[in-house]
């Protein structure tokens, strides 16, 4: 299953229908627009919390000395600083996204903090990985497969480079089963998110399509089912904060 | 998550001491790689801790093998805290398992350790703020010692009342800041009114 909608032609902005080719574009628009202001923004929406997920997924990597990790849509690089420590001199973390912007940033960022030496910074699209099949132990894709245009083909291409026993770690924005919960979320992401990027980041419009793109993103068990059908296997999920978001797991057999 | 905040803390926590403790921490680059399994019984917790240059670094979850285990009651855990002399074989009630190489440097580095964790937890943070937070690690160790409640609920309101007492660092500087610039205010102003 992708995230297009009746008609093959069609994707989701947000709550927008549109063409594919031009979703990517306008996905770029948004992350173009938020770079510079992307990590503030997430400790701010996210109250902090966001370190924490990340933080889960660290551990639930199993990545140690020599390995050779990717991190695709990384952005400004929060997942490769910590694996840069776990793989060692010995080992290579890749930092790829599609958008420059977030790229450029992400590398200013490491490289200020001295993280240099076992990173690699690419351009690339989640769809069409550039990489040799069988390359990686570990493949992250943090808060990014939302706005892949075709998941579905993402999936598979992660699927590709990943070495046999290697292991995909989805982490994204999922869907609560309270209620009330589920009413506070809708209320804090239609109202304050977009209010807070206007006063934060100047541009309310990019942080309304961040809610709307976690609304539009599959439930648990459809990610899980879509993980499936990529190839992966033993997979899993872990709810957290309330299954507001969720950590997915698959091994390539 | 409670888990994972709670580790996230104690990591800090325990890598700000090390900082302060240059000798534990030139000590402990011998362990580099290391991972030791902290496991306690009553109530049930365990934790990982995995040593390399950079210092510690605390997971809940660990899928790799482990150099070395240690696993107890609190009790015994905190008695090995309190108890720099004793080899670690003679806490009774403590098992300690694992590569005997990697459990002596461990056992070294513990009876060396010059931390005054408490002196320097008042130093960074002020007396009322550093007595307040090691007060709640003392009430965690000894509630949880005679209890069988869970650590998450203690460590939620622990770190409620903790992180409530304890500014950040940022939160510290600004306020010193704004004392230096108001105390330079002051000074300007006595100068004023003795020439006027
Ligand atoms: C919300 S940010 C997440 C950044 C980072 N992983 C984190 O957790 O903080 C989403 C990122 O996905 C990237 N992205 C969007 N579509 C992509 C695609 N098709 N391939 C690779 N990266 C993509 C965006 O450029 C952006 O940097």
């Amino acid at each position: 299953m992708t995230d297009k909608v009746r008609d093959q032609d069609k994707t989701h902005f947000g709550y927008k229908d549109v063409k594919p080719d031009e979703k990517e574009k306008m996905v770029a628009g948004v992350f173009h627009s938020v770079a510079d202001s992307y990590d503030v923004m997430n400790d701010l929406m996210s109250m902090g919390v966001h370190r924490l997920w990340k933080r889960f997924t660290i551990e639930l990597s199993a990545v140690r000395k020599g390995h050779q990790v990717l991190d695709i849509a990384g952005g400004t690089g929060d997942l490769t600083k910590q694996f840069s420590r776990l793989v060692g001199d010995t080992g290579r973390v890749v930092l790829a996204d599609i958008n420059e912007s977030m790229l450029r940033v992400g590398r200013d960022r490491l490289i200020d903090q001295g993280i240099v030496g076992n990173v690699e910074y690419v351009q690339a699209n989640a769809e069409c990985l550039p990489f040799p099949e069988n390359t990686f132990d570990c493949i992250t894709i943090a808060f990014g497969l939302r706005n892949v245009t075709d998941k579905a083909e993402a999936l598979r291409s992660m699927c590709r480079v990943l070495k046999p026993g290697g292991r995909l770690l989805v982490l994204e924005f999922s869907k609560t089963n309270n209620p009330l919960l589920t009413k506070v979320y809708d209320t804090y992401s239609f109202s304050l998110l977009p209010a807070m990027g206007k006063l934060v980041a100047g541009d309310s419009e990019s942080y309304r399509y961040l809610a709307e793109s976690i609304r539009k993103h599959p439930d648990q068990k459809t990610l899980e089912a879509m993980m499936k059908e990529a190839g992966f296997v033993n997979t899993t999920y872990h709810n957290m904060t309330g299954g507001i978001v969720a950590l997915h797991k698959g091994i390539k057999p | 998550m409670m888990k994972t905040a709670f580790l996230a803390f104690l990591e800090t926590r325990i890598n700000q001491l090390l900082k302060l403790d240059p000798v534990t921490a030139e000590a402990l680059k011998f362990l580099d790689g290391s991972v030791i399994h902290f496991v306690c019984l009553q109530p049930d917790f365990d934790c990982y801790v995995f040593l390399d240059s950079l210092g510690v670094r605390c997971a809940g979850w660990h899928e790799g093998s482990v150099d070395a285990t240690l696993q107890g009651p609190l009790s015994r855990f905190i008695a090995l805290a309190a108890d720099r002399t004793s080899s670690w074989g003679a806490i009774k009630g403590l098992d300690v398992s694992g590569d005997q190489a990697v459990l002596a440097s461990l056992e070294s580095v513990h009876q060396k350790m010059e931390l005054d964790w408490e002196g320097l937890i008042c130093e960074q943070v002020g007396p009322v703020a550093g007595h307040s937070l090691a007060e709640g690690l003392r009430l965690i160790g000894s509630t949880l010692s005679g209890s069988g409640q869970t650590l998450s609920s203690h460590a939620a309101i622990y770190l409620e009342d903790a992180l409530k007492v304890v500014p950040c660092e940022p939160e510290v500087n600004a306020f010193n800041r704004e004392v230096d610039s108001l105390s330079k205010a002051v000074d300007r102003l006595s100068q004023r009114l003795s020439k006027s």
